[in-house]
């Protein structure tokens, strides 16, 4: 069985949970961030006791890995989904907004996802630590600007049309790494307890960094915008005659195709167990279900 | 089966004539040693004549008379050391093996055994600096095609009994003597093994260059990048196996195969270790810059220019608008030439006689880059950007061919689809670069998977003192 890291296990499901955060719809205050922080406590405590109490299986039995599978299929696809939605407001070259170049686009995606699925996930492991590093990197150095160049007044500006209850529902919309937290957690070579918290951590810093850059950047605003997130770092200017959002395509593309072959590569693994016999063409199949699901809710 | 020889002399030098199919280099002496009829069969040019005639024709010819051939073949043996290395040889095929590997074979009438003398004394090539691996401080010395000289090589800067040295023989036609080299308190036992497991499948005829060993002891998935490295350099082998690692030398060929090789060594230097360590880590740093220009900047260049120009300031975007108006071509059609260019002219320069190959580098960049930048076929800003890519990947020529590729690959993603054709395209190289491992070493070691010990040689350069005292094998890398 193949062991990751316990940085390769934040690393894998940061990307999912960042990707998810990028491609948040509607409007963005203090409360959806106390909200979001809230229900990433909540998550970690019934982790945490489910592992100390019920001592969370190590193997799946068939009927649990066939509704994991099925979830992580489902996640997938929605993944997919986002991205395509997302790519109404970030401009890719060559391939104008309309259905057939927006299919294109996530044509590419879903290939580029097949090939990192089709490496194990050893390889996509290692992969996501660096890409994790990186994107985390641009992400802080887009804080710092907004910190640096934002109206602090944008706080009180941003209004969120949810009250705090409904943010918390919300936040289950950005969740979507559950499933492969799951799967993931088996893997991990180090304290399986010590991972979980290491990664809900993580996830509050991370959600909270991205939450509050889009409120001070763009929570003035806040009604007109579609994604907040992706408009905060359209808005972004490091220095007088230059935008970042361009670069902020690399990182969101990257995250994108990585967290859908996160979500693929657990289900691949999960077949395992399933479809012990069935050997071919496991990603693909994998693949092709996703790209089902995506139609479904397109 | 092989076919043992027979005690007669006529009727064996008949046989060796006939497997030899009468070969001219095949040469053949008859004479009397002991009063009883000998041949001694040579290879012509790969034995040395004086060492022939001193210590083996000279001493054989003034042998008192025997009474068979049997008793002056134990003479010889007991009391004539006439080289040091003397196989007593059964066969025909052990026989021409050692003829054509430069030996001088006795055999004489009454007896179906031959003795043989290592007088081999073919001309190679003396010892010169490395081309391929330059170095101000470190020692000057470069592989040759002599297997043992490079043997000797290793064993000077090593002399410890812990250094072993593995021979044997590959290839059904050629024989090609590979040397098994690795230190053996060091090697990881699993490693050794499993090099020998793959070596085993070697069904080669010949072999040639480090390229028809390679492919057997690296992953057979696609990679990218080679997980097994070489080098021309002892010094840079002997850091190698104080490490752990595997070695290959191959007969006839002045590099030798390093197994495993991870992703940052192609950025080391001996050198390094030379220099203080804060000029060595901001060489490191340098030449990691100088892989990403050198494999981005063409494909970052066109993408910026053809679809992302706010990210560029208004002064640099006038200057590239102005100096694009009058190229024919778009911009990626334009550095495709040019990159195509720089490829043909440097094949072309490594093909050519030296002396020729001098003129074409004149002709390119005098005569092609001047005149291309004067009629208005190529802009002087995409000129510039070529050359500073070029430049940039002979930082790390130990990556040239890797470096070739990508370019051209990040190119037409990035002119197809801006910066997200060449955010596609990374994350497919990253993934393919983490998923290359030789026997369980990542290539990506120890960057991912992280290993805060290795970040000492990687991120930094740390002193001498402090890389000593880690005690470091590869064996802490394996997954």
């Amino acid at each position: 069985m193949n062991k990751i890291t316990r940085p390769q296990f934040c690393s894998l499901l940061l990307i999912t949970d960042a990707f998810s955060v990028f491609c948040l719809k509607g409007k963005i205050s203090l409360i959806t961030i106390f909200g979001f922080l809230t229900l990433i406590f909540i998550q970690m405590i019934i982790f945490l006791l489910l592992e100390k109490i019920t001592a969370f299986p190590k193997e799946f039995g068939k009927t649990p890995s066939i509704i994991l599978m099925a979830y992580l299929i489902y996640m997938g696809g929605h993944l997919f989904s986002e991205f395509y939605k997302a790519l109404e407001v970030i401009s890719i070259p060559c391939i104008s907004s309309n259905v057939s170049g927006k299919l294109i686009v996530s044509g590419l995606a879903a290939l580029t996802c097949l090939y990192i699925t089709s490496t194990g996930i050893k390889a996509l492991s290692r992969a996501a630590v660096i890409a994790s590093a990186v994107g985390i990197m641009c992400i802080a150095a887009a804080f710092i600007i907004a910190v640096f160049s934002c109206n602090f007044e944008n706080i009180s500006y941003a209004q969120s049309s949810e009250s705090f209850s409904g943010e918390l529902l919300r936040g289950i919309s950005v969740s979507g790494s559950i499933g492969s937290f799951i799967v993931y957690l088996n893997y991990t070579r180090s304290n399986r307890i010590y991972s979980t918290i290491c990664y809900f951590t993580c996830k509050a810093v991370l959600t909270s960094v991205l939450l509050i850059t889009s409120v001070l950047v763009v929570g003035g605003i806040m009604d007109i915008t579609e994604f907040p997130i992706i408009t905060s770092a359209q808005l972004s200017q490091p220095f007088n005659v230059q935008r970042i959002d361009s670069l902020f395509l690399i990182v969101f593309s990257v995250f994108g195709v990585f967290s859908a072959a996160i979500q693929a590569s657990a289900a691949v693994s999960l077949s395992k167990t399933v479809f012990p016999n069935y050997t071919k063409y496991r990603s693909s199949i994998v693949l092709v279900l996703m790209i089902a699901v995506f139609f479904i809710k397109n | 089966m092989k076919e043992s020889l027979i005690p007669k002399l006529s009727e064996n030098i008949k046989r060796i004539t006939e497997i030899s199919a009468n070969s001219s280099d095949i040469l053949i002496n008859r004479f009397y040693s002991g009063g009883i009829e000998c041949a001694l069969i040579c290879c012509d040019g790969m034995f040395s004549s004086a060492l022939l005639n001193e210590l083996v024709t000279e001493p054989l010819t003034k042998i008192e008379k025997k009474s068979d051939a049997h008793s002056l073949f134990s003479y010889i043996s007991d009391n004539l050391v006439l080289s040091s290395d003397r196989p007593e040889i059964s066969d025909y095929e052990q026989m021409l093996l050692l003829i054509h590997s430069g030996f001088a074979v006795l055999i004489a009438d009454g007896i179906s055994k031959a003795l043989g003398f290592g007088i081999q004394g073919y001309s190679v090539r003396s010892i010169s600096e490395p081309l391929g691996e330059g170095n101000i401080m470190g020692s000057h010395e470069g592989f040759t095609e002599n297997i043992r000289t490079n043997m000797s090589l290793i064993r000077r800067r090593m002399k410890c009994p812990e250094l072993v040295f593995e021979m044997f023989k590959k290839g059904t036609k050629s024989s090609t003597d590979i040397c098994l080299c690795y230190m053996k308190d060091r090697v990881p036992k699993k490693l050794l093994r499993s090099i020998h497991i793959s070596l085993d499948r070697t069904d080669l005829e010949t072999v040639l260059t480090t390229g028809y060993i390679r492919p057997f002891v690296e992953n057979r998935k696609f990679e990218i990048f080679s997980s097994t490295g070489t080098t021309e350099r002892p010094d840079v082998l002997c850091s190698k196996l104080i490490e752990g690692r595997v070695s290959l030398m191959i007969d006839g060929v002045p590099y030798a195969i390093v197994i495993p090789r991870l992703f940052c060594e192609s950025f080391q230097t001996l050198d390094d270790y030379s220099s203080k360590p804060y000029y060595a880590t901001f060489m490191r740093w340098i030449k990691y810059g100088a892989f990403l220009l050198s494999v981005l900047l063409p494909s970052v260049y066109v993408a910026i220019a053809m679809y992302h120009p706010e990210l560029l300031n208004s002064t640099l975007l006038m200057l590239l608008a102005e100096s694009e108006k009058n190229a024919p071509f778009s911009i990626l059609t334009e550095t495709m030439i040019v990159l195509l260019m720089y490829e043909i002219i440097r094949e072309a320069g490594i093909r050519l006689p030296k002396p020729v190959g001098g003129s074409v580098s004149v002709v390119s960049g005098l005569i092609i880059g001047d005149s291309a930048v004067k009629s208005g076929l190529v802009s002087t800003p995409l000129l510039t950007i070529t050359a500073l890519a070029v430049i940039s990947g002979f930082v790390i020529p130990d990556l040239n061919p890797q470096i070739t590729i990508l370019r051209f690959a990040f190119l037409l993603s990035g002119g197809i689809l801006g910066l997200f054709g060449i955010s596609l395209l990374s994350s497919a190289v990253l993934v393919n670069i983490c998923s290359t491992e030789d026997y369980g070493f990542p290539f990506t070691a120890p960057v991912s998977p992280f290993r805060k010990s290795g970040m000492s040689d990687t991120v930094l350069k740390k002193s001498i003192i402090d890389l000593q005292s880690r005690d470091f094998t590869v064996e802490e890398y394996h997954e």
